[in-house]
């Protein structure tokens, strides 16, 4: 049995969303469990208020715009949930909710074995 | 029934996994924790009733063993479908009933390998997200250690997976013999203190809230075991080894090393822990393994004129020491 995580949060969030930048096949909700957890990390955060939903959708739309503009200007294409990873991250960072050091430190496990064999 | 969303890990129940040979003393020891620790309520689960009775009211046998293979082709991810079972049934009775329990105590049976048995609470999320492992303990006899040593791999794993080692029994061998014993466990388990236990009587704190899985808890490597050379009367198949720089690693390259050593050992490899300096970190990265299951996690900030010493233990079989020592001089930052 598997929890919905908070994916079934409240209507303004869901309504908040519209003011999101728009996926590129809003057919598909999530390719990836991780992009669901991400997605529900943000979600679940504001709801605690650790940071508002406007804060985020500025935050998330500054890294849309800098990642377009990197494959503009040649560089690696990211998808969707890749912008929104790295904007969670930047926005947990300055929130101090975790820290660049954090983050590299925990990555080196997951660098080693993937996803699914990281101890929680 | 609703699932609860995943509680924060202070909040998770410990759980004691206490392994041990037949007629080491493990049941002895439990029956003295259970008498002792009146505040807290403690849920047992045995594989199989011993002789010797069990006294608590939460005591449930989760029949045989149960080994079951999660994902096709990955050899480790084997976790105990008794367990699964059993844990998720007292997870239930928890929470319709707070003041069920507090924590578990798992008591294997002699033969068990350890390694299943930490799976367990790492692979099955439903698991994972309830419970935490504490420890484990391994109770050996020392009167009966070294030959069941010589004879049984499970003995030798069972003390290569320990937190703790509870000696038993060290008062039916002689001095000399029992230095040698702890000699031979140093060498197939380093960073295991280990501690006397007469008739399961032990101080409380040695058994109870170990913290041997837990990230924060600081590596003891049994002083000499380091400069200890390799001549042995007795060659383990289990066997730990060290490596300790003080000049910073480089993250990438001990990263690929990892990523070999499971690739080509993740079986042999029974638990690993480190504690290291990277090149451009001010704080040191703490590690743990069972054997391809990994945790990582930033350290405390290095202080000022602190020597900043990397320390990494590797326990397993048959684990090839010279080349991996070899690839670990190679991670030293250039």
């Amino acid at each position: 049995m598997k929890t919905s995580h908070g994916m079934d949060s409240n209507s303004s969030s869901r309504l908040l969303c519209k003011s999101l930048p728009v996926r590129d096949d809003p057919n598909v909700a999530f390719a990836e469990p991780w992009e669901a957890k991400a997605f529900a990390i943000v979600v679940k955060l504001t709801d605690a208020g650790r940071f508002t939903w406007q804060e985020w959708v500025e935050c998330f739309s500054k890294e849309v715009a800098a990642a377009t503009a990197v494959e503009a200007a040649g560089g690696v294409p990211k998808t969707y949930y890749e912008q929104w990873l790295d904007a969670a991250e930047r926005m947990m960072t300055e929130k101090g909710l975790t820290s660049k050091e954090q983050i590299a430190a925990r990555g080196f496990a997951l660098g080693v074995t993937g996803v699914a064999h990281v101890l929680k | 029934m609703t699932t609860l969303a995943p509680v924060a890990a202070s909040r998770k129940v410990p759980v004691t996994i206490l392994t041990g040979f037949l007629g080491a003393g493990k049941t002895t020891l439990l029956n003295r924790i259970l008498r002792e620790r009146h505040g807290e309520r403690i849920a047992v689960i045995e594989n199989e009733f011993g002789e010797q009775g069990i006294d608590n009211d939460l005591i449930i046998d989760s029949g045989a063993e149960q080994i079951v293979e999660m994902n096709n082709g990955c050899i480790c991810c084997t976790v105990r479908g008794d367990l699964v079972r059993i844990l998720g049934e007292l997870r239930q009775r928890r929470e319709s009933k707070p003041e069920a329990f507090d924590r578990v105590i798992i008591e294997t049976t002699g033969l068990a390998d350890p390694g299943p048995v930490a799976q367990t609470f790492f692979i099955d999320e439903d698991i994972s997200a309830y419970y935490a492992i504490d420890a484990i303990l391994t109770v050996v006899d020392a009167k009966h250690a070294s030959e069941q040593l010589d004879a049984f791999h499970e003995a030798q794993e069972q003390v290569g997976f320990a937190d703790r080692i509870l000696l038993s029994k060290t008062d039916l061998v002689s001095a000399d013999e029992l230095t040698d014993l702890r000699a031979r466990l140093v060498r197939i388990n380093p960073r295991a203190p280990m501690k006397p236990v007469h008739f399961g009587e032990t101080p409380i704190a040695d058994v109870i809230d170990v913290g041997g899985f837990s990230l924060d808890s600081i590596l003891e490597i049994e002083p000499g075991f380091l400069d200890e050379e390799d001549h042995h009367e007795h060659n383990d198949d289990v066997k730990s080894f060290a490596f300790t720089s003080t000049r910073p690693l480089d993250a990438a390259r001990l990263q690929a090393f990892f990523r070999d050593i499971i690739a080509e050992h993740a079986r042999d490899l029974m638990r690993y822990k480190g504690v290291v300096e990277f090149a451009g970190f001010d704080h040191s990265v703490v590690f743990q393994g069972v054997h391809m299951m990994m945790a990582s996690d930033a350290g405390r900030i290095w202080s000022e004129g602190e020597v900043r010493e990397s320390r990494l233990v590797f326990i397993g079989r048959n684990l090839p020491k010279s080349a991996l020592l070899a690839r670990l001089e190679r991670c030293v930052a250039s």
